[in-house]
């Protein structure tokens, strides 16, 4: 199975290639006035406005670096009524990808209702990585801001 | 491959461009700050809608005699050639045929297009005596036999989608008008294309 690998703070984290879009350089984002904690804001995705969300924000409490390496990852977000929104997550590091076992991955052991979107481990000579579950990264509040009202307004 | 071929690694990857190490340091590259007006490229960039390549394309040569540009379709060219001498051919001067002329040690028999098409040579005004070095011969070619033109400027090849094809407005020269197929957008004009299969046609009996 392929992963994309990228980086918050000094750990290492992947994202099932499958949720991947595209992966974009970091391009100019719109901020959204009393957005939720992590809600980096809307860009112009070919036409659509696509909400970003900075994992680094979101994980660690301090915006991302605005460095070449650091990279919107486009995912298709599942909102929970069944249908997909496209997502930007803000990633630092994501210069890489790589193929595991998903068999290699394995309960942490920690388990955290606010941060439901860190998933299973692996390890590797340089470390651990831990999965990162798409559909759990937006707290139910931050996931009405963001597309419900979208459709409501359409 | 980098050094005197001792490392180790070598042997599982080959090159170092394959090694994990070498890849580690590459991506080092990337971690410095982002150059001025990257984020402004970039979201221009990704803005724009995802537009398809038009999949049907053709291409025409655009050449100018006199005052009028005109296409054929570049499936008939053969070649562009240096102005050479034409050598009339005795009791034939019914005006379309020109004579002979040498192409890479073939005689070719050579046309005036501004004969078949009904345009008026234009009279030899100053500037368009500075423009006699752009004058060529075209060599075209059908299934079986080639020909050459003499035209008064060759622009080259341009390309269009089959949809940017317009009618051929009542306002075109009356004489080019039945070898007109469609008119191109080009440089804010319209160019006409011609019909090449007609045109061949007219030029074989005119010769005949």
């Amino acid at each position: 199975m392929l992963f994309l690998q990228f980086q918050l703070g000094k750990d290492r984290y992947v994202l099932d290639s499958a949720n991947v879009v595209e992966v974009l350089p970091l391009l100019g984002i719109k901020q959204i006035p009393q957005a939720p904690a992590g809600v980096a804001g809307v860009f112009n995705y070919r036409g659509t406005p696509v909400p970003v969300i900075d994992l680094s924000e979101l994980v660690l409490g301090r915006p991302a670096r605005l460095q070449m390496s650091t990279r919107i990852i486009i995912v298709l977000y599942p909102d929970g009524d069944g249908a997909q929104h496209p997502l930007g997550l803000i990633a630092e590091k994501t210069t890489q990808t790589l193929r595991r076992d998903p068999a290699d991955f394995r309960d942490s052991g920690v388990l955290s209702h606010e941060a439901a979107y860190l998933g299973p481990v692996a390890t590797d000579p340089d470390g651990l990585l831990q999965w990162i579950q798409v559909a759990g990264l937006l707290p139910a509040s931050v996931r009405h801001v963001l597309f419900k009202q979208a459709l409501e307004q359409t | 491959m980098h050094g005197d071929g001792t490392c180790a690694d070598l042997e599982e990857h080959v090159h170092c461009r394959n090694c994990p190490q070498y890849m580690a340091a590459a991506s080092v590259l990337l971690e410095r700050d982002l150059p001025p007006a990257y984020q402004g490229e970039w979201t221009r960039h990704f803005s724009e809608e995802h537009r398809a390549e038009a999949p049907d394309t053709e291409s025409i040569v655009v050449f100018r005699i006199s005052d009028e540009w005109l296409g054929l379709p570049t499936a008939v060219l053969s070649e562009f050639v240096d102005l050479r001498p034409i050598h009339s051919l005795p009791h034939r001067r019914n005006g379309n045929l020109l004579g002979l002329t040498n192409v890479r040690g073939e005689l070719l028999v050579c046309v005036s297009l501004n004969n078949v098409l009904g345009i008026e040579k234009q009279a030899q005004t100053q500037k368009r005596r500075e423009l006699a070095t752009y004058r060529r011969l075209v060599v075209v070619h059908d299934k079986d036999s080639r020909i050459v033109f003499p035209v008064d400027e060759v622009h080259g090849i341009h390309r269009f989608s089959v949809g940017e094809l317009k009618d051929v407005p009542a306002t075109v020269a009356k004489g080019a008008a039945p070898y007109t197929k469609a008119m191109v957008p080009w440089n804010d004009r319209a160019i006409g294309c011609l019909d090449d299969q007609l045109l061949f046609f007219a030029l074989n009996r005119s010769l005949a």
